[in-house]
C-alpha cells in the first residue's frame, strides 16, 4: 500500500479566539472562556495571553484567576461555536470529501494522492483566514493519524508541520510519551514507572511486559510506539451506531434538597426523551449518575422489561434510582475509586458540616437502545402519551425547546436553556 | 460589561458579496452608523434559522439578530468598554 498522507487541523484557542474576533477589546488580552463566569465554573478555553501565565483548559476559574488577575472572563457561546465549526468542515470538504470530524475545533483530512501537499495546507490556512480574519490553525502532516495528531501539536499557534515517515525514529527518540494521541497522564505515570519515558521507549517495550501491564492494548501501544497507525479517517456522515444517549446538569450551587434535585432530573429526562424520539430510538436502561460536593461521583441504573421514549416514564424510574443514593450510608459503586467509608463529610468554608446528600451534577442517560418506529397501541394511556409527546415535539420543533412543557420543568433552579448543559453520545 | 437588552430595533443592510451587512441601527432615539461587523453565525429558534452579527460603531459593541422568517431585527446586547 502506498504511503497514505493526513492532515490534523486544529484551531488555535478556538473558543477564546472566537471571542476576541467577536469582541476587538478583548484581542491581545488574557481572555478566559468559561460557563457562568457569575457561579463556580472551570476554564473551557484560554487565549495564549492567558496560556503566558499559565492558565490550562480544565483549571478551576478562581485558582485562573489568581494567576492572572486581569484576565477577562467571558461566558462560553455554544451556538456560535458551533456554527463557526460547521463552516470549517464544510471549508474542509473543499479539499477533501474524506473529513473526519474529530472534535469541534479538530479535523482529519486524507489527502492521499494530493499532490503539493504543503501547498494545499497553506491554501486551507488561507482559507480559514478569508473567511474567519483572526483565527488560526496548527495543520499537522504525517502518513497516518496519529503522526499527524503529533505534528500539528509541535507548533502553535499557526504551526505547519510535516514528519515524513522516515523522521519518524528519530522524532520519537526525543518526544515524551504523552505526547502520543490516548497517554494520558494516569497512563503516562504506569509508563514511566516501567522505564518508559519516550515514544521511542515505548516502541521497543517488549511485547510481553506490555501484554502483561496493559491485556490486549499492551500491543496497541506498543504499535504507536513504532509510529504505526492503520485506523482510517472516518467520514463526517459516517457515525458509529448509537448505544446511549444523556444529559447532565451542573447545578448553579450544591443542594440537599432532593425535590429540586428532581426538579432538574425531570427536565434532564424530558431533554433525553425528545433526542430519543427524534432520532426515532427507545432504550430501556435508565441509568443516573450524581456527583456530591467533594466530587464523589456515583451511579446507578436499572434495566426496565419495555423500551421508552417519554420523558416521564423515564423520569420515575430515574428519580427512584436517585432516592436509593447515599454515598455515606449505602454500598454504591464510586467512580471516584473511594470507598464511602474513607469519604470525609464535606464542610462550608467556615467549618460547618453541610448537609450529607449536597448534590453538585446530576445526569440522566437511556441505553440498550433499538430503533423504533411507532405503531398504534391498543392501551388509551399509551396511546394519549405517544400522541401528546408527538404534538410537543412539533411545537417545539416550531418554537423552540421548552416552548411547551411540563410545569414542573419551569423551576427556577434551572437557568436559561444555553450555555453548558451538557450532553453525551455514547458510543 | 455585556447588557442584555433583547429589543427590536431598525437596522439598516447592505446587500454585499451575497451577504448582508449592518451598516446602522436606530437605539434610544439615536442612529448608530456601524463601523465593523466582526463576527457572524447562525442559530434556531424551533424552525426559524436566525442571524446573528456582532457589530461595532468604534464605542460599543452590539449583538444584533434577525429573524430569517419574520425579517425582524433584534438587539439581543450591547456591550460597552
Amino acid at each position: 500500500m502506498s504511503e497514505r498522507t493526513i492532515f490534523h487541523i486544529d484551531m488555535n484557542a478556538f473558543f477564546a479566539s472566537v471571542e476576541q474576533m467577536r469582541n476587538p477589546a478583548l484581542r491581545g488580552k488574557p481572555v478566559i472562556v468559561c460557563g457562568n463566569p457569575q457561579s463556580r465554573t472551570v476554564v473551557a478555553a484560554c487565549s495564549y495571553e492567558a496560556k503566558a501565565y499559565g492558565i490550562t483548559n480544565g483549571m478551576a476559574v478562581h485558582e485562573a484567576k489568581q494567576r492572572c488577575p486581569q484576565a477577562v472572563l467571558v461566558g462560553g457561546d455554544p451556538v456560535t461555536y458551533r456554527d463557526i465549526a460547521h463552516h470549517l468542515f464544510a471549508i474542509y470538504e473543499e479539499f477533501t470529501p474524506e473529513v473526519e470530524v474529530f472534535s469541534i475545533d479538530e479535523a482529519f483530512l486524507d489527502m492521499t494522492g494530493t499532490a503539493g501537499v504543503e501547498e494545499t495546507a497553506r491554501a486551507i490556512k488561507a482559507r480559514i483566514r478569508q473567511r474567519y480574519a483572526t483565527l488560526t490553525c496548527s495543520v499537522g502532516i504525517g502518513p497516518n493519524k496519529l503522526i499527524a495528531k503529533l505534528a500539528s501539536d509541535l507548533q502553535k499557534p499557526d504551526g505547519l508541520v510535516r514528519v515524513r515517515a522516515g523522521a519518524i525514529a528519530a522524532l520519537f527518540e526525543r518526544l515524551p510519551v504523552e505526547s502520543l494521541c490516548g497517554v494520558g497522564p494516569r497512563l503516562q505515570a504506569r509508563l514511566n514507572e516501567m522505564g518508559i519515558i519516550t515514544c521511542a521507549d515505548l516502541g521497543r517495550a517488549p511485547e510481553t511486559i506490555l501484554l502483561k501491564q496493559f491485556g490486549i492494548i499492551g500491543l496497541a501501544l506498543q504499535r504507536m510506539g513504532q509510529g504505526f497507525d492503520e485506523s482510517p479517517v472516518l467520514r463526517f456522515h459516517a457515525e458509529d451506531e448509537v448505544k446511549s444517549m444523556g444529559h447532565s446538569y451542573t447545578l448553579p450551587r450544591d443542594t440537599g434538597d432532593r425535590e429540586a434535585v428532581g426538579r432538574v432530573l425531570l427536565r434532564l429526562s424530558e431533554q433525553v426523551a425528545r433526542r430519543l424520539r427524534a432520532e426515532a430510538y427507545r432504550g430501556r436502561t435508565v441509568h443516573v449518575v450524581v456527583r456530591y460536593q467533594g466530587f464523589a461521583t456515583f451511579s446507578r441504573q436499572r434495566s426496565l422489561p419495555d423500551h421508552l421514549d417519554d420523558g416521564l416514564a423515564i423520569y420515575r424510574t430515574a428519580r427512584r434510582l436517585l432516592d436509593t443514593f447515599d454515598p455515606f450510608d449505602s454500598p454504591v459503586r464510586a467512580r471516584s475509586g473511594l470507598r464511602p467509608a474513607r469519604l470525609a463529610k464535606p464542610r462550608e468554608a467556615g467549618g460547618a458540616p453541610l448537609p450529607t446528600r449536597a448534590i453538585r451534577m446530576v445526569g440522566v442517560g437511556v441505553s440498550t437502545l433499538m430503533q423504533y418506529q411507532r405503531q398504534l397501541s391498543f392501551l388509551e394511556d399509551e396511546e394519549r402519551a405517544v400522541l401528546l409527546n408527538h404534538w410537543l415535539d412539533r411545537i417545539n420543533d416550531r418554537f423552540g425547546d421548552f416552548t411547551a412543557t411540563r410545569a414542573a420543568c419551569l423551576a427556577p433552579l434551572i437557568p436559561k436553556t444555553h450555555g453548558f448543559l451538557g450532553h453525551q453520545r455514547g458510543g | 460589561m455585556v447588557v442584555d437588552i433583547d429589543e427590536p430595533v431598525a437596522v439598516g443592510v447592505v446587500f454585499d458579496r451575497g451577504g448582508v451587512r449592518p451598516v446602522w441601527l436606530v437605539w434610544q432615539g439615536r442612529k448608530r452608523v456601524l463601523r465593523e461587523v466582526t463576527l457572524r453565525w447562525q442559530g434556531h429558534e424551533g424552525r426559524a434559522t436566525l442571524a446573528y452579527f456582532s457589530v461595532t460603531d468604534g464605542t460599543q459593541l452590539y449583538e444584533l439578530c434577525l429573524h430569517a422568517e419574520h425579517l425582524t431585527w433584534r438587539l439581543t446586547k450591547v456591550e460597552t468598554p
